[in-house]
């Protein structure tokens, strides 16, 4: 049994975890709580992923950070980053498509704070980074986790996208959602099922972990 | 002495609110029925809000100023919340649901910048022991205001909201939640506390009876003006 593909999985969506916890939550911030201009759109093009099939993900990846993309030409020339066929780029194809799922749960964890807490933090003199730390984060704090298990669950899981950018290269780019596919193609039976069930297994602990913290932690019972 | 000075002009759906008002001390109560403008007044006054236009002076310094002509246009001044150094306490008590009652009474003193120098902020500290000793919440510092009665929960927003030594005290409707025999040991309490800090105070009610026992001046409000 090779274990790469499982080390990969967890060390690329790991990391595309902390970008779109990054992100989500500073997107969430910002359109929902500040008036930024064009939020609608902003808020469009953070959810597309969601809905756009994940081939046609991974095509506009691939001609964005493609050698000749406007982003992968300016990466390799300037950082001698080159994204696809690598794991960078499966971190982004994951990042991308787990983003939703983040900015969806942070975003209904911003809006559903009572907004009083805030006015409350302003009239005892706090500044707005320490109202952010002190009680608009914490209160979202639940709704954070919710999206950090399930976008962690949701790059974990990502197949369409990262086998356009990343491809399968045993070792260097095959999650278990590729090596699965793959080992299914070749009748490589036993291998897929022990895959199969790894991630079986871990997406049940996962949700079903989360729903039972999510019920205690709640401060206002 | 301290004076306070205001005159608020903001459009609210269906009326304009249109106060002008000063007392010099004591507490001015507010009274009307509810939707009659009155939460809006003290989020103006507060800076949760900003009215059309206006002068809102407190103790001789002006915290928001907006000519009649600049309506629309930037206020001349507008002084942020956080700076105007009131106190406020909530009709819900806004208490941090996150933190514990005495992390809520020390909230306001850890954003003043005194807070850093030591010997500052053992006297502050103390006075926030002292203010929790005679609210009699000192017992409850470290629970969670989900774990509190309505009479604590109470004791313990106005104990934030004046331990920071604010110019203004502004009280919305801050009986309203609490059970009959509750309030009547509140009020009595709130008598003492009265006397006992001096602090002016915008109190707001809709409750005739607590006009009576606590203004020192008083106006009534309907559909947005003083009647």
């Amino acid at each position: 049994m090779n274990f790469s593909p499982i080390v990969l999985s967890l060390k690329i969506a790991s990391v595309a975890t902390i970008f779109s916890f990054l992100l989500g939550n500073f997107f969430a911030y910002i359109i929902n709580k500040k008036n930024i201009p064009g939020k609608n759109i902003w808020e469009t093009v953070l959810i597309m992923p969601m809905i756009l099939p994940p081939s046609v993900m991974g095509y506009l990846l691939l001609v964005a950070f493609g050698k000749r993309g406007p982003i992968g030409s300016f990466l390799l020339e300037h950082f001698g980053v080159q994204v696809v066929f690598t794991w960078v780029g499966a971190v982004i194809a994951a990042c991308v498509v787990s983003l939703p799922l983040m900015y969806q749960n942070v975003k209904a964890a911003f809006v559903s704070a009572d907004p009083i807490y805030e006015q409350a933090a302003r009239t005892l003199g706090s500044s707005e980074w320490r109202i952010f730390r002190t009680v608009t984060f914490p209160l979202a704090w639940p709704g954070v986790i919710s999206g950090v298990a399930l976008a962690f669950a949701r790059a974990l899981g990502e197949f369409g996208a990262t086998l356009m950018i990343a491809g399968n290269i045993p070792g260097k780019t095959q999650t278990i959602p590729t090596a699965i596919y793959f080992a299914v193609e070749a009748g490589r039976t036993e291998t897929a099922n022990t895959l199969v069930l790894i991630m079986t297994i871990f997406s049940f602990a996962l949700i079903f972990g989360l729903n039972a913290w999510l019920k205690k932690k709640n401060y206002y019972h | 002495m301290s004076k306070i000075d205001f005159h608020i002009i903001k459009k609210l759906d269906p009326f304009t609110l249109d106060v002008r008002c000063g007392f010099d001390n004591g507490v001015l109560v507010v009274r009307g029925e509810s939707g009659a403008g009155k939460t809006t007044l003290l989020h103006c006054i507060a800076g949760l809000r900003a009215p059309e236009s206006g002068v809102i002076e407190i103790d001789g310094d002006v915290v928001f100023k907006r000519d009649a002509e600049s309506a629309g246009k930037a206020a001349q001044i507008d002084k942020p919340a956080r700076a105007r150094g009131l106190g406020y306490l909530f009709q819900s008590y806004a208490l941090f649901p996150n933190m514990t009652v005495e992390q809520n009474v020390l909230y306001g003193i850890r954003n003043k910048p005194e807070y850093k120098n030591r010997a500052l902020r053992k006297e502050m500290l103390d006075y926030a022991d002292y203010i929790m000793e005679i609210f009699g919440i000192a017992g409850l510092r470290k629970k969670l205001p989900a774990t509190i009665s309505g009479g604590e929960k109470q004791r313990a927003a106005l104990s934030r909201a004046i331990v920071t030594k604010p110019k203004l005290l502004l009280l919305d409707e801050p009986f309203s939640a609490l059970d009959e025999e509750t309030k009547a040991i509140i009020y009595s309490e709130f008598g003492q506390f009265k006397e006992r800090f001096q602090i002016p105070t915008i109190l707001i009610t809709h409750n005739d009876a607590e006009g009576r026992m606590f203004g020192d001046h008083r106006i009534h409000m309907k559909a947005g003006v003083i009647v």
